[in-house]
Formats: C-alpha cells, structure tokens, sequence
C-alpha cells in the first residue's frame, strides 16, 4: 500500500497547492511516485486510478477543455459546523455501535464518514447495535450489495427462498430497502411477474447484480417512489382491501403516538390532550392483537368490525384464565 | 479489524492541527482502525509532499513510540475533506437508525456542511430506510451525552404495559440497538439496581448537572455482557401454545420448549421480568397462548384482559365468557 499511498497523497497535496489548473504532464513531472520511464499509456491509466481515488475520497476533480486540473476547494473542503456536546455524543454513539454490527452494510464507509466528522479524541461511550438479528453477516453483505445495484440503477438475478421453502430465481430491478423489526427488505420489480414486490433479504441465498456495461443504467425506477410506501406495520399485510380505523390514545399515552405510529397514517391531537390515529387495516385481527400489545391507553373507535374482533379475543384471553 | 487504507490516513491528516502532538492508539481507537498498521501508515505519511520534496516539502509529522507530532504547518489541506456519497449515506442511515430523519436539524446540519454537495439525504431516505425505533431524538442526544461524561439524567420512563409515568434519576452507562429498538443500560436511583430502559418509551431526559462514578465494570455481572442478556428476567413462566407453528422464539426472547402436550400443545418456559410485560403479550394472543404458572401471570393476565376491554370499547361486557373458550 505504501507506494500506492505515498503518490496518491503527493498527488493530492500537488493539487491542493497548485494556483492554476495543472496538465497531466505536469502531474507526471512533478509528483513523486510515478515511474520514471514509465510509457505514457501505462501512466495515464495509473493517473486515471488514482484521479478515480481521490474523487472517492471526496477531493472534487475538475478539468477544463484544455484537459488540465484543478481542485474546486468549496467543494472539497468541509465547512465547519458547530454541533453542541450532546450532538457529537449522539453521532458517535450511534456510528460507533453500528461500526461493528455485521448487519449494517454501511461500516467501511462509516468509519471514514465517523474519521471525518467526529475522530477528536474523548470517551467513547459503551455501546454495540445488532439491528438485524437473524443471520446478521449474510444480511448486511447482501444489502450492501443491493444498494449498489439500487444506486447504479443494474439489474439483480435472486435466488430466492420464499416462507414456505420453495426456491426460486428471479430477475428483480431493485428501487429500495428498507428495516423493519430486525429484518432488512428489498422493494424491486420482479421482471418475470411484472409486479412489484418485497422479499426478506434474510431469505436471498444469492444476489448477482448485473455486471454488464457497470456505467449504463437497466432501468429507471418508477417517479415518485419512496420506500416508506412500501413499509408495514404488521396488521396491513395482506391481499384483502384495507378498511380505515381509527385508534384514540389517551392524553397519557399521547406522546407514544409518534413511535406506535411509526409514520402510518395520520395523527390528529383533540383539546383534550389525547391524539387521533387514523390508520389503514388489512386484517382485523392482527390489528386487535397490535392495539392490545401497545397498551394500555389506546382505545378503538371505529370500525365496528374491530371492535368486534377485539372484545371476543379478550373475551377469550380472560376465559382461558379465569 | 478493517485493512487501513489511504482514506484513512487522508481523513486522519485533514483532522490534524499545526504543533500538537497526538497519541496514536487514541486515534486508531477512535476510526476503528489497527494501531501497528496506522502507525506504519503514519511514518509514510511523514515522506510525502511536494516537489522538490525537500526537508521543508514534506509533511512535518514526527512518529515516535505512541506519539505524533506535527512538528508545522499542514500544507495544503485545509481541513476535512467532504464525505463522499457513500460516506454521507453511511452517515445518514447511521444517524436513521439513531432517530435521526433527513429533516432532523442534526442531519440537515451536519450532512449540508459535510457532506458532497450532490449529496441529498432526503433522496437517500426514498431508498433506504435504516429506522429503528421511534424514540425522540432530543432523548438520544441526552442519553448519549450522559453515557461519555457520566452525568446523571432525569428520566420520565413508562414501563411496558403501565399507565403511569414515573421520574426517575438514572446512572446510563451503555446504550444499544436491538431489532428495531434502542436500550439504555443504567444503575436506577430509583429501584436501587441495575436497569434497561427501551428508549423509546423515555418521554424526556434531562442532564441534572450531577456526574456519577462508575459502580461497576464487572460488566457481566451488570448483564451487559450482550444485548440480549437483559432479556433474562429472574423468573420464569410456563405458558402453553395451542399452535405449535404459532412459536417462536424470536418473539419470545429467552424462551425454551419444555415438552408437548397430548392435544399437541407446545409447553414453553419464558423469562420475564415484569408480570405485567408477559401478561400483555399473552392477552394479545387471544387465548391461543395461554399461562400453566405462575398464579401471579395468570392472575395478571385475566385483570389485563378485563380492564382493556372496559378501556378499550367502553360499555362492551367485561364479564369472562364461557362459550368462546
């Protein structure tokens, strides 16, 4: 690495202080660390690496019609921003715990992201994450390897192993992930189908991203997606039509309503310091069991059908204990 | 341990200040990186500079032992470079999986002044959702605080299944993500005792301004080994599944199959910690999961039933029925 290292930060120092925009002769004249006698095809692939790493790095490249360089400074060089104690513990906090869960597929850049904005010294609070529970490794790898097909836009072949054990290979194009109680999902179109659809990525035995033409897009994702629409809470999966219901808390177990929530519907706070919950529902009775588990304080307004379900399945909970 | 790489010495080196001196293990601890390999990487730096790489070209970094000094003015390097796209990404679904949104003025901040100018958290947040649980963030950053200065916090935490709120001053020490959810790990003024708190059930949390001494580093014996060590309560309790299919034991942390009925019932032992905890996720199974022991659950579990139905649909029967069960 030392070689690779040593030209790469000369060459990134040349740039840095040169006034003017440089040639690519003048790189090879004045940096050390390129070969001398080196052919010159052989040493503008090697410059041609070495710009790729430096943009990677975050130095912003910029060439003129003249083929010459320079370094656009304001978008380089971070400005500095003023986060108060409390801030800095929380983003180190957070990226340290996430730094050694195998399950969040981000770590290599984050620990240069963390370098960056947060590496002054000081005491690092105790702290681990395992976001996703079930076989963490094989889950961060494949979601790592997904957001890159998502982001260079290539299509992915799946094989793909549904609940009921069946195995299958799709060719999928994928939009988003998303976490959702300690599982991470792929929304992408399934090309045979035609559909979109959502699969567990505990469940992808493989993922081979398309590597034909890396820089040319397969696809565009469809306008407007967000893969929020695509997450739910445990009553709204299903094939039946949902039905709206609608959930008060009580002004005590009002400020739950955010996270009990967790983005679904709409919420609407009443004089009395309780809060509305407007939601969509798919099967009533997972909807009961999720009303009763998030208790106490929530109460079920409408529909009828649901309060229905709910006082027969409490009705039964207490017989069975009576 | 990751292989250190050219990123991370030029991350390093942007963070670095004219005539101070660093300690290297200090550093290596901080971006997660091995000592030997940082130190190696260091002493290379200390070579590079420009043309005609004189004595005064070269960067001023002197290495010796665990120290690093920068013996002079940084040449060109003015600062943190920018996070990259995916750096910023990293970043961003670091801070998501904290409570951070693209709107939460930490991430606005942060990732405007930061990051790549292409960079667009709201776009990343279209295609990637890292959230976890939907706790406040002013209650991450205290807690966070808290636990690197050992200050005392000021709690208002319900319990899982309570109704009311209770203040509490706490001792946090270790904060962790699990499944969806964040946990403070605390010595609890309160209750005298060691505690886990899931954060998203801390209403607020204040710094009282008062620091505290560690009470204990015997981390295993805090239960802070791992994560779901807290999941083992003290007592445990029988409960019987009418659908084998229906358990498992991600759902019931701890739990072990203890035999089969004759009807084909699964027998399960569960850990619990707070009767009314086990008693809500049982009422919530509407009698497919049902308590054998102890009396206290089973007890806990008919008042729980009976008072969510009063709350629940006020005017509905409360009297147990027989034709159901």
């Amino acid at each position: 690495m030392s070689k690779a290292l040593e030209r790469l930060v000369n060459l990134a120092l040349f740039l840095a202080e040169a006034k003017e925009p440089v040639s690519a002769a003048s790189v090879r004249a004045e940096v050390a660390g390129y070969p001398p006698g080196q052919e010159e095809a052989a040493f503008l692939r090697m410059f041609e690496r070495d710009k790729d790493d430096l943009r990677r790095m975050g130095f912003a490249l910029e060439v003129d019609d003249d083929g010459r360089y320079r370094l656009d400074t304001s978008a380089t060089y971070a400005a500095t921003v003023d986060l108060t104690p409390p801030e800095v513990a929380a983003v180190r906090v957070a990226a340290s715990a996430l730094l050694c869960d195998p399950s969040f597929p981000y770590a290599s850049d984050l620990r240069l992201a963390l370098a960056k904005v947060a590496a002054a010294s000081g005491r690092v609070s105790r702290t681990s994450a395992l976001i996703a529970d079930e076989a963490p490794e094989q889950q961060g790898r494949t979601v790592s390897i997904l957001t890159s097909a998502i982001e260079a836009r290539k299509t992915v072949d799946l094989s793909y192993e549904n609940a009921l054990g069946e195995k299958s290979e799709r060719a999928v194009e994928p939009y988003g992930l998303f976490m959702h109680d300690g599982r991470w999902y792929l929304v992408a179109r399934d090309v045979g189908k035609d559909a979109l659809r959502t699969f567990a990525v505990g469940r992808i035995l493989e993922a081979r991203p398309n590597r034909v033409k890396p820089r040319t897009p397969d696809f565009e994702p469809p306008p407007g997606f967000d893969v929020s629409d695509h997450v739910s809470l445990p009553f709204q999966i299903g094939t039946q039509p949902p039905v709206e219901a609608l959930v008060r808390f009580s002004p005590a177990a009002a400020w739950r309503a955010k996270s009990v929530s967790a983005g679904h519907g709409s919420l609407e706070r009443n004089d009395d310091g309780s809060v509305d919950w407007r939601v969509a529902v798919v099967s009533l009775e997972r909807f009961a069991a999720f009303v009763v588990e998030n208790g106490p304080g929530l109460q079920v307004l409408s529909p009828p059908a649901a309060m229905e379900v709910l006082a027969t399945g409490l009705k039964r909970a207490a017989t069975a204990h009576a | 341990m990751p292989e250190l790489g050219v990123r991370d010495l030029m991350a390093v080196l942007a963070r670095l200040s004219p005539w101070c001196f660093y300690e290297i293990d200090e550093i290596a601890r901080s971006i997660g990186v091995d000592v030997v390999q940082l130190r190696e990487g260091l002493e290379t730096l200390s070579t590079c500079g420009v043309a005609p790489y004189g004595p005064g070209d070269c960067l001023p970094l002197l290495v010796q032992g665990n120290r690093l000094y920068v013996t002079g003015e940084l040449p060109g390097v003015n600062g943190p470079v920018r996070l990259s796209a995916p750096e910023a990404r990293a970043l961003a679904a670091a801070l998501q999986s904290a409570g951070f949104s693209a709107e939460d003025n930490l991430t606005r901040r942060l990732l405007q002044a930061a990051a790549t100018v292409t960079f667009d958290a709201k776009d990343l947040e279209r295609t990637v959702r890292a959230t976890t649980s939907g706790h406040s963030p002013d209650v991450f950053e205290a807690l966070s605080q808290a636990t690197a200065t050992a200050a005392v916090v000021r709690i208002l935490y319900t319990r899982a299944g309570a109704t009311e709120m209770t203040e509490r001053e706490i001792e946090p020490v270790a904060l962790y993500a699990e499944r969806g959810a964040w946990y403070v790990t605390a010595w609890c003024r309160r209750a005298d005792d060691w505690r886990t708190f899931r954060v998203d059930r801390i209403a607020s949390a204040g710094l009282t301004g008062e620091r505290f001494e560690m009470r204990s580093t015997d981390w295993d014996a805090v239960g802070l080994s791992g994560p779901s060590e807290r999941f083992t309560g003290a007592r445990t309790a029988t409960l019987r599944f009418r659908d084998p299919v229906a358990f498992s034991e991600r759902d019931w942390p701890g739990a072990s199959i203890s035999g089969e009925d004759q009807d084909g019932s699964l027998l399960v032992e569960v850990p619990y910690g707070s009767p009314d905890w086990i008693a809500r996720r049982v009422a919530s199974r509407f009698g497919t999961v049902v308590v054998l022991a102890p009396q206290e659950v089973r007890a806990a579990v008919t008042a729980l039933a009976t008072a969510t139905l009063a709350e629940v649909l006020p005017g509905a029967g409360t009297e147990p029925s027989t034709d159901l069960g």
